[in-house]
């Protein structure tokens, strides 16, 4: 109790002496001549030659891909992949959201497409990953066509188990490349 | 590799038409003794003697040597061979080559005593003539001269090595022939994938592809010097065929969705594979001559992995239609499909062997991967061989071994699980490295070659 009360005593102090300092700065500036203010001391009609600088103005055209539905973009805005069970290509209910959102997303960008890629964890057979894989992609892309998305801009691809975003061989990896990934384009 | 000892003893329950090809021919020779080996373990390697190929100017005489060498290590590799030490040979080389001293030959265990000679004809081709004898019978049971470009002596060696083995056994063997694979360097996460074609021993290797596109799944037409494989050229994986003798490249048809798990029928006219159209995968068949595509399976499930039997009737694929990946046997025409695995787990890759008696698959099973065969019907199932990741078995051209691909489990520091392939005898259950300068994967044999 006696330690906590001297700490809030040293922080109300602090925050004292911290409103006085800037109570001092407030009053420095004001003491600035050019200001004209109260606390100038100078007599008022001593006219002084005050012109405004010029500033000049040009338009300046947007960062290449800024607000335009960059791959950057829709990472930090929604997120580019989900992810699936073992062996499962349904979209699962954590899933959905981002779904939505992406669909939202496309309906902003209207001159965008994407490329849905589906991957497996290397815990499978290679062909089967393959149409494990489609069947991801494919799923994400029915999901986003029945909410309102044209089938001509989405693709997908299948890379089975053969580009996995996490290396290691561990359950965690795992659960990492078991996913759809959306690229931009 | 982890050999699985409950199986190792499972060598009596093996095809009795080996043992009595074996009990048939020793019987001409020996008839006690063959039996004492049999009854003696699982493994029954046949002590040989291989002597150096004596050449007649040190040129020739070191393709001798290298040739004696090839032999040993095919014959080692083979599971059903162990070469008796030069150290203790009777003679040498240019004292056996034409008639060797047999009795001097008995107190070495050696059944049989191959040698022979290494020359340069006038017009520069290597010429080498090859003698096996039966030790106990004090006979020369092959006798046989080949003649091609020096460059090409290990051919030879492999051409001689089968011509052991068939005279040994009593079966084709299957030393001269190729292997195509998948060449891996790289990142797990950025790995560059190369098609390259060896020897069955790992000699002659040589890149098909550049590495620029990933390709997968290589495939050996069973009557031809062609390969169809998987290949991501142009974004969409799509089945191509590559012909070896020409170098030519082609795709196998332009479809909406991704074709993949390509192979050749067994008169090499057809290829099968899987065809995903929106989010269903079946098996197809493509005619080779009409490149016309016919749907063979249409269940909504992942149909893929198909493989013919030899007599081209029946069709052994992979399939979740039950609920998980299990294998399914259907006739050509696609009618009739009935699921043949019914062990536990998961199986997958199933490849039928050229003489039809088996089909050879990867089983996964409580995070486990192995190789098995299994009868068509789906009876006698055996393990071969278990590991962390082991896939992909195609068989050899005389249906004797599988080669397979094993990959290590990866560190997490993005360097990827050491992939390497292997071979194992299915009688003898005796494994092999395939030596590969990188990483490797996804071997396909080739027939004998032509």
């Amino acid at each position: 109790m006696r330690v906590k009360f001297l700490a809030a005593t040293l922080v109300t102090i602090l925050a004292i002496s911290g409103c006085n300092r800037n109570a001092d700065n407030n009053a420095e500036l004001s003491a600035d001549p050019s200001a004209g203010g109260a606390f100038s001391g100078l007599p008022s009609d001593n006219a002084a030659s005050v012109p405004t600088q010029p500033v000049f103005q040009e338009p300046i055209t947007p960062n290449p891909g800024f607000g335009v539905g960059t791959q950057e973009q829709l990472r930090a805005e929604i997120g580019d992949r989900i992810f699936f069970e073992t062996n499962s290509s349904s979209v699962d209910p954590r899933a959905q959201p981002i779904l939505q959102s992406l669909v939202g997303w496309l309906n902003q960008h209207p001159q965008r497409s994407l490329r849905i890629e589906g991957h497996a964890d290397e815990r499978g057979t290679r062909e089967f990953n393959l149409a494990l894989g489609n069947s991801r992609a494919t799923a994400v892309k029915n999901f986003m066509t029945a909410a309102g998305v044209s089938p001509g801009r989405l693709i997908t691809v299948s890379y089975g188990k053969e580009r996995p975003a996490a290396a290691g061989s561990s359950p965690a990896a795992w659960s990492q490349n078991r996913r759809a990934v959306f690229v931009v384009f | 590799m982890k050999r699985l000892n409950s199986h190792k003893n499972n060598w009596f329950s093996w095809p009795a038409v080996f043992l009595i090809m074996l009990a048939s021919f020793w019987s001409n020779i020996a008839v006690a003794q063959v039996e004492i080996e049999i009854t003696r373990g699982s493994r029954q390697a046949l002590p040989i003697a291989i002597s150096n190929f004596e050449g007649n100017d040190p040129s020739s005489d070191q393709i001798g040597r290298d040739i004696g060498d090839v032999i040993r290590n095919n014959l080692r590799r083979s599971g059903l061979f162990v070469s008796i030490n030069p150290q203790i040979y009777p003679q040498q080389p240019h004292e056996i080559s034409t008639s060797p001293d047999f009795q001097s030959w008995r107190g070495t265990r050696a059944h049989a005593l191959a040698a022979g000679k290494s020359m340069f004809t006038d017009d520069g081709r290597l010429r080498i003539e090859f003698r096996l004898w039966d030790v106990a019978e004090q006979a020369q049971i092959e006798g046989l001269a080949y003649s091609t470009v020096p460059s090409n002596w290990r051919r030879i060696a492999h051409i001689i090595t089968d011509a052991i083995y068939e005279r040994l056994i009593g079966e084709p063997g299957f030393f001269d022939s190729r292997i195509v694979y998948v060449a891996e360097t790289g990142s797990s996460t950025n790995r560059v994938k190369r098609l390259a074609i060896m020897d069955q021993d790992g000699a002659n290797q040589r890149y098909l592809t550049d590495g620029n596109h990933l390709v997968l799944t290589p495939r050996f037409s069973p009557t031809s010097q062609e390969i169809t494989y998987l290949s991501y050229v142009g974004g969409t994986p799509r089945v191509f065929l590559y012909n070896l003798n020409t170098g030519q490249q082609e795709i196998l048809g332009d479809f909406p969705g991704m074709t993949f798990a390509p192979r050749f029928s067994p008169n090499g006219n057809e290829v099968l594979m899987s065809l995903a159209n929106g989010g269903n995968t079946d098996v197809y068949v493509m005619d080779l001559r009409s490149r016309q595509l016919r749907q063979l399976t249409t269940n909504p499930a992942i149909d893929t992995s198909p493989s013919y039997a030899p007599d081209s009737r029946k069709i052994v694929f992979n399939s979740d239609r039950g609920g998980s990946q299990q294998l399914y046997v259907m006739n050509s025409d696609g009618s009739g499909v009935q699921r043949i695995s019914f062990g536990e787990g998961l199986y997958a890759t199933p490849v039928w062997s050229p003489d039809g008696r088996w089909v050879a698959f990867t089983r996964i099973l409580d995070g486990r991967f192995a190789i098995g065969i299994m009868r068509p019907d789906g009876t006698d199932e055996k393990i071969l061989t278990e590991a962390f990741l082991v896939e992909g078995p195609t068989w050899s051209p005389n249906g004797r071994m599988l080669a397979y691909f094993g990959q290590e489990p990866s560190g997490g520091n993005d360097e990827a699980g050491r992939a390497t392939l292997y071979m194992i005898d299915t009688f003898s259950f005796t494994e092999e490295v395939i030596p590969t300068p990188t990483d490797a994967s996804d071997p396909a044999w080739s027939p004998k070659n032509p």
